[in-house]
């Protein structure tokens, strides 16, 4: 019995056909990089690049990455023990060492030491995410960087163009693709217009965009419903240390409308930070709309102005920003609406980018600067740590939306389902 | 604001394991429930699916005989079980509420796959399950009561003991050049010989006594159309996932046919070929997995093919080279990911899930119905 109805991959034509050898893709994307710091990357140009110690898989399994065996036996998660896989090359073609890596993954508050073929991290902090959130990076003297995934950099121009080439010796084997071209900054118009012309293959793609590209026969790559969008308020706000305002705005937002409208049926309306695909209990969180008691809420005493921020750079944000107004008005609440500035809370799209609940759960508290306390990591530790945060709506989950990309015929690919990236290491051009 | 974390990580991961049937994990509910109420407290029950076509009868029966002592009216208290399914597969979702108060209780289990059910006709096309894992099949062979699987990085064989296959041993070929992607392997079976081809290596062993691997980096031509009489001298291409054959094109997949070939080229097209490589017929694109088998009634000899996604045809050619449907297909759910002659009656079908994750290893064969 499978219950999710989400659709992930939309190729009819992918699985009669082998993959070919070949070609250069280009890819367009609204985001920007900078840096060849995969800490300061999109996840999934990272891991076109790098690779980390271990990796879940789409069932939330933990595999091997670049370690195949490791062991944590320390209680308090600060000192991590594994063995390299054998064939690791770098982007060079010279050979991944134990003492190569554990020099590469000593970094301020993190020592690695190697004993035999044991690389041990011994970090200053609590690291229980060690093995899947560190990605091994080496530096040469002259400061240039290179990983081991399944490409290499071969031109880089910040915040404009990224190419990647093929990594020849690729331990799991040479991409199908000779290169990746990615395409920074590029505004949603400018996206589809590259898309049709052919000078793009893949593109990011808004809800309001998707059944118009679906009829113009493109295939359009959906994940499954991986962002998280949320108003969190500030908590050094004077209006947001008022318990009864925060109620009453969660109360007064009427996700449907949002959802159906704005969103085309994209996603699903939350009230949970975790997915239900992920967690399968997100539906415990309820979303009703309570208008008489938020204007009980607010009528008994003077409601400030609230400002609310949603970040101008994300286009999916604005137009769900004037909508929570409209819906605060409705309670008695004024709220404005802007894209910078002093704010008592924010409207923001948070990616998960992992599939193991704990780990997401935490990168959730980062992103919405709040605090989470899991006691255990069973998933029950982790809906009581998610229950805890959610009990003051100092955060208002709103929905689940996916990343949703259109592709242009010729690029097939073999991305598995519930992946949280579309893969171009798995993706190849296939001859019209 | 910061993490605060206690408690063991990786050692929770294995609670996310699924063994436990869907009446275990209604039990196991069910007793955590009843712990968790007081003495004299009753509930009342209900259930439900988030699955609109699920259904919750077994469910039910379990949590009613498990907790019948609690389900005496008046309640005190609700009990509301749902049927979930997160990234690991099925889950009880429990609300147990009490007032303005409310816990709750997740249970996960285990449910098996069903088969594809095969079409009915005159020629039916018939695909038996053999075997199903997580890592990739390349292919995988039946020798009386030892089965042989072939992974890019191991042959492991397994023996049938009380009508389960259990691993016997396994053995990895030496490392060589990095297993390209989308790998290539092959099994044959000579006497009790078993040779296995990969891309970087052609490994021979006995099935009797312990497996000793012998492994040669220099593969020759591979078997790539099984037992017939013409044979195609064909030979991989080195980190690539096609062969070639000169004067042949470069192709996926090729199976001999009355003196000729039926190839499944690079170029996206499947041809009918002479020996010296002159074009008979084109016959469209047919996918690149492409096998011949025979049916056990007159001996015809029949083409698999995936024309159409997640179908699996049967296909004769006529005089006039026109290929034609011989039996209704077969659903096969998921990538081909590939298609070998098992024997003459016979093909290795292995079918990658990409919503499961899982390779799966088909015998096709078919069928003559009176």
């Amino acid at each position: 019995m499978r219950l999710i109805a989400f659709l992930f991959l939309a190729a009819a034509s992918l699985f009669a056909q082998r993959p070919r050898y070949g070609g250069t893709l280009t890819v367009e994307t609204r985001e920007t990089v900078h840096s060849l710091d995969p800490a300061s990357m999109p996840p999934e140009i990272a891991a076109l690049i790098f690779e980390p110690l271990a990796v879940f898989d789409s069932t939330g399994a933990l595999k091997p990455g670049l370690a195949v065996s490791w062991w944590m036996r320390d209680p308090t998660h600060r000192r991590t023990q594994f063995r390299l896989d054998d064939g690791i090359t770098a982007h060079d073609g010279s050979s991944v060492t134990p003492r190569i890596a554990a020099v590469a993954l000593t970094a301020p508050g993190r020592v690695a030491t190697v004993s035999g073929d044991v690389i041990a991290i011994q970090s200053t902090d609590p690291a229980p995410n060690l093995l899947t959130g560190t990605m091994l990076v080496l530096r040469g003297v002259n400061g240039s960087v290179q990983g081991t995934g399944p490409f290499r950099v071969a031109e880089f121009e910040p915040g404009r163009r990224l190419l990647l080439a093929a990594h020849e010796t690729y331990r799991g084997g040479r991409p199908f693709l000779d290169n990746v071209e990615i395409l920074f900054a590029r505004q949603h118009a400018d996206q589809l217009r590259d898309l049709d012309s052919g000078r793009a293959q893949v593109i990011d793609l808004l809800p309001s965009e998707v059944r118009r590209q679906q009829q113009r026969g493109r295939r359009v790559w959906t994940s499954p419903p991986q962002h998280l969008i949320a108003l969190a308020w500030k908590r050094d706000r004077p209006a947001a240390r008022n318990a009864a305002l925060r109620e009453a705005l969660a109360l007064a937002v009427d996700r449907q409308p949002m959802l159906q409208v704005l969103l085309q049926r994209q996603g699903e309306a939350t009230g949970a930070l975790l997915p239900q695909w992920l967690t399968g209990y997100a539906f415990l969180f309820r979303t009703p709309r309570d208008l008489p008691r938020a204007k009980y809420l607010t009528g008994s005493q003077t409601v400030p102005r609230l400002v609310m921020q949603a970040d101008p750079s994300d286009p999916m944000l604005r137009p769900l920003a004037d909508r929570i107004a409209l819906n605060a008005r409705d309670a008695g609440l004024s709220v404005r609406v802007v894209q910078s500035g002093p704010a008592d809370l924010s409207l923001l799209r948070v990616p998960l980018s992992s599939v193991d609940p704990a780990a997401a759960l935490e990168d959730a508290a980062r992103a919405l600067h709040a605090a989470v306390t899991l006691e255990t990591l069973t998933l029950e530790g982790v809906a009581q740590a998610e229950r805890r945060m959610l009990a003051d709506h100092w955060i208002v989950p709103l929905f689940h939306v996916p990343t949703m990309l259109a592709l242009a015929p010729q690029v097939k690919d073999t991305t598995p389902a519930r992946s949280l990236r579309w893969r171009a290491e798995d993706a190849w051009l296939q001859p019209q | 604001m910061g993490v605060r974390l206690r408690g063991s990580f990786l050692s929770a991961l294995p609670c996310l394991m699924y063994a436990a049937s869907l009446e275990d994990a209604a039990r196991d509910l069910a007793r955590r429930v009843n712990d968790s109420l007081g003495p004299r407290e009753t509930v009342a029950l209900y259930t439900r699916s988030l699955d609109p076509n699920g259904e919750s009868a077994v469910l039910e029966r379990t949590l009613n005989r498990s907790l019948a002592p609690r389900l005496r009216p008046p309640a005190s208290a609700s009990l509301t079980v749902t049927v979930s399914e997160n990234i690991r597969g099925p889950l009880l979702v429990a609300e147990l509420a009490r007032g303005e108060e409310g816990s709750f209780f997740l249970a996960p289990y285990d449910e098996a796959a069903p088969a594809p059910r095969a079409a009915q006709s005159a020629l039916t096309l018939e695909a038996r399950l053999m075997w199903e894992q997580r890592e990739p099949i390349l292919d995988l062979l039946i020798a009386g009561q030892q089965m042989i699987v072939l992974e890019p990085g191991r042959i492991a064989i397994y023996a049938r003991q009380e009508d389960a296959w259990k691993l016997r041993q396994a053995a990895a070929p030496p490392p060589g050049s990095p297993m390209p992607r989308d790998a290539r392997g092959r099994l044959v079976l000579e006497d009790k010989l078993v040779r296995a081809w990969l891309p970087n290596a052609l490994c021979t062993f006995s099935l009797e006594g312990d497996i000793a691997l012998r492994c040669d980096s220099r593969t020759g031509d591979w078997p790539i159309t099984g037992g017939t009489a013409l044979q195609l001298p064909a030979s991989l291409v080195p980190q690539r996932n096609h062969f070639t054959a000169p004067p042949m094109p470069p192709f996926f997949t090729a199976a001999a046919w009355n003196g000729r070939w039926i190839v499944a080229s690079t170029g996206g097209q499947t041809q009918m070929l002479e020996p010296d490589g002159q074009v008979v017929a084109a016959l469209g694109n047919w996918g690149t997995e492409i096998a011949a088998i025979h049916a056990p009634c007159g001996m015809s000899r029949f083409l698999l093919a995936q024309r159409q996604t997640d179908t699996l045809e049967a296909i004769a050619i006529d005089r006039d080279n026109r290929p034609a449907s011989a039996a209704a297909p077969i659903a096969m759910e998921g990538r081909l990911a590939a298609l070998w002659p098992a024997d003459s009656g016979s093909a290795m079908a292995i079918m990658q899930s990409l919503s499961h994750s899982t390779y799966a290893a088909y015998r096709v064969s078919l069928s003559c119905s009176r």
